[in-house]
């Protein structure tokens, strides 16, 4: 079952993030002296700009993006995908420099059929800023022909695929006007009608490679697809289309670039130990930046360390083309594996509470680790059972104290109050005493509450307190469960 | 013919005979450690608990287990849903100096990574007596690599999933379901639980299967 995506705005994609918004893009290119439209997006479209046309012959609004289509950036973004593709399946071919053709027969299982795949593969590359079409069909040029004649369709049974074929118009051949040409003067309007006339003069009046290739379609002859072999090593380009480098959309690029890397490391289950980044001036001037990474290494230390290098160099605000990341250094030994989530995979301990808590820090910042704080104030705002890790220490258990939540929530909830009557996923109903808390009158932040055990109608237990004197005060401070 | 004549002579290896430590911890709860493989909660390796809501009273039923392994080594809660209320740890009989909070705000893919980053470390660490991760989407891969972690740090390692996963593959060496009864159908703090994979031994004279629904009170 072969699947085949076909990126209609892939030039403009691989150029800018968000083709989405309400900016008209088009990619142009140069053929023979004349500039041509190889895409537009719905917004360009809406203003007349279709593929193909030439730039000359059309009023450019000062509205519209002209984009110049870079095959090279094109070429490694469609690596790309396929690095992201082998996650569905190892058999795929690359179709031009817009499309690509997986066969996907053996992940069906793995991924709960193929509408459930089709969604997951749609969703991810929307995720990553492209909008594919695709189809799916039980051979690989039928998907190929059919993504671009019917959009989106599914075809599984190869009897379904004989019966579309069919009565699908000779138009959506991938063949030459020519060729079209003599097929609508020998009466042929369908590959039906094809189908249906003697296969020796079909030969004889068209050719062998035609007939051919409607075996092929209709899948009564196997055909050849080129699979496509993973890179050994990992290279990208981001180019800025508005060439003045600033502090943010070099950020922007980085991250890009980092996500597509991730993508091939992922592929290779493994980690270099150098970035090499060159950045490219419009004036050719280069400049050159490698960055070790090593077992703490995150997306963040490492764009960290870009940027303090443009700041460095006073790049900032001088024109800059593109960005480009290169990465050489990827083991191809997979004896020596590494950790998915980024790191060198030792298969080793941390030995030591020291080179854990270390670790975490360089990489998450000290806020996201934390103890539990052992004395208690009934002032939400004073105790949020933090302490952070810096201030640790051991200290002596404390006392005896009535039955407390296993969780407190971040910050009080107010509830809503029905006849007086808390309401939390429903009317609370009251388990427990009242355990009344009145601070001493000549302390400055007067605290007056009674705290309460409640549990809601599906049977949670949450821990609430009311404000005395303040009428229908009630807060939900603590879970049970 | 009896099962054993009929695989006479024929190299079988039966599930129950797979676990690779026996060593366990008891959950103080009777009727749960006369299911539970190996009559406790396994000292190694993942154990996925798969909840209806984000709770429903995981915690408590691990909370004596976790708080007889914090009075030896280190108990790490990564990305819990709600802050952890130290008293509450320490009526339990904890020692709340022992244990570490690992939480990142947000919930995007960086941060996605980052916190299987840290439960994985936290797993391979070798005083942590047991890892808790409050996860969702998980691929079997992942759970495989936190499950090999586990294995090298010896560490127990929980992950709380919601149920929808149940019907997933995983590499968990013990799976849990547990199911809030509805209030006119029990006291409260009752759980359904059932079992859908576990590696070990169900202790002798129990009658439990996989899949057989239990009902314990918490």
């Amino acid at each position: 079952m072969w699947v085949y995506l076909y990126f209609p705005y892939f030039s403009i994609e691989v150029l800018v993030d968000d083709i989405l918004d309400k900016q008209p893009y088009a990619s142009v290119t140069k053929i023979k002296e004349i500039i041509t439209v190889e895409a537009a997006n719905s917004q360009a479209q809406a203003l007349g700009i279709k593929p193909g046309m030439s730039v000359q012959s059309f009023y450019i609004n000062e509205h519209v993006k002209l984009l110049k289509r870079n095959q090279e950036v094109e070429y490694f973004a469609l690596e790309s995908l396929c690095d992201w593709a082998l996650k569905f399946t190892p058999r795929m071919s690359k179709v031009g420099y817009q499309g690509l053709l997986l066969e996907v027969r053996g992940s069906l299982k793995l991924f709960s059929g193929i509408e459930s795949l089709m969604e997951q593969m749609v969703a991810e590359l929307k995720s990553l800023g492209y909008r594919p079409e695709f189809a799916v069909a039980p051979t690989p040029s039928a998907a190929v022909m059919l993504c671009k004649d019917k959009p989106n369709l599914v075809i599984v049974d190869k009897a379904d695929l004989k019966k579309v074929l069919s009565m699908t118009s000779v138009a959506a051949l991938l063949i030459s006007y020519q060729e079209k040409k003599n097929l609508k003067d020998l009466g042929i309007r369908n590959l039906g009608d094809c189908r249906r006339l003697p296969r020796i003069g079909l030969r004889e009046r068209l050719s062998s490679e035609f007939v051919d290739m409607l075996d092929c379609l209709f899948g009564d002859k196997p055909e050849y697809v080129e699979e496509f072999t993973p890179r050994e090593f990992f290279e990208s380009t981001f180019c800025f289309p508005n060439e003045v480098i600033e502090i943010k959309s070099v950020t922007h690029a980085a991250q890009n670039l980092l996500r597509e890397l991730s993508l091939y490391l992922f592929r290779r289950q493994s980690m270099p130990s150098r970035l090499i980044w060159r950045l490219e001036g419009n004036d050719n001037h280069r400049d050159f930046l490698s960055i070790c990474c090593d077992d703490s290494s995150s997306r963040e230390s490492i764009i960290k360390s870009l940027v303090s290098y443009i700041l460095k160099r006073k790049l900032a605000g001088r024109y800059l083309s593109s960005i480009r990341l290169k990465v050489f250094d990827v083991p191809k030994d997979l004896s020596t594996r590494m950790d998915f989530f980024g790191s060198k995979f030792k298969g080793e301990k941390i030995t030591g509470y020291e080179s854990l808590v270390s670790g975490l820090k360089r990489r998450l910042g000290e806020d996201a680790i934390y103890f539990l704080k052992e004395d208690f104030s009934y002032e939400p705002e004073d105790s949020y059972s933090r302490k952070s890790i810096s201030s640790y220490r051991l200290s002596p258990r404390s006392n005896y104290h009535p039955e407390r939540p296993l969780w407190l929530v971040k910050k009080p909830v107010k509830l809503s109050v029905t006849n007086q009557w808390p309401e939390y996923q429903g009317v609370l109903m009251i388990k427990s005493e009242r355990e009344r808390v009145l601070t001493n009158w000549w302390e400055s932040n007067i605290i007056a509450r009674d705290y309460f055990i409640a549990s809601t109608a599906c049977g949670r237990r949450v821990w609430v307190y009311k404000e005395l004197g303040v009428l229908d005060s009630w807060y939900l401070w603590g879970i049970f469960d | 013919m009896k099962k054993n004549e009929l695989f006479r002579g024929v190299d079988l290896i039966y599930g129950n005979t797979l676990a690779t430590n026996k060593k366990t911890y008891s959950s103080t709860f009777d009727d749960l450690d006369r299911i539970l493989p190996n009559g406790g909660w396994p000292r190694v390796g993942i154990t996925e608990i798969l909840i209806p809501t984000v709770n429903a009273n995981a915690l408590r039923l691990l909370l004596p287990a976790l708080a007889e392994i914090s009075n030896k080594r280190w108990v790490i809660l990564v990305s819990p849903p709600y802050t952890p209320f130290s008293l509450a740890w320490e009526q339990a009989g904890a020692d709340v100096s022992k244990i570490l909070v690992i939480d990142l705000p947000g919930s995007d893919s960086s941060n996605r990574t980052n916190t299987l980053w840290a439960y994985e470390q936290a797993l391979r660490f070798d005083d942590c007596g047991a890892a808790l991760f409050w996860g969702d989407e998980m691929s079997t891969v992942e759970l495989r690599k936190l499950y090999l972690a586990a294995e090298i740090g010896d560490t127990w390692g929980i992950v709380f999933r919601s149920a929808k996963f149940a019907n997933y593959s995983s590499p968990a060496s013990l799976r849990i379901q547990l199911d809030t009864l509805s209030p006119s159908k029990c006291h409260f703090t009752s759980n359904n639980l059932s079992t859908t994979k576990f590696k070990g031994t169900i202790i002798k004279g129990s009658s439990y299967s996989i899949g057989q629904q239990f009902l314990l009170e918490i």
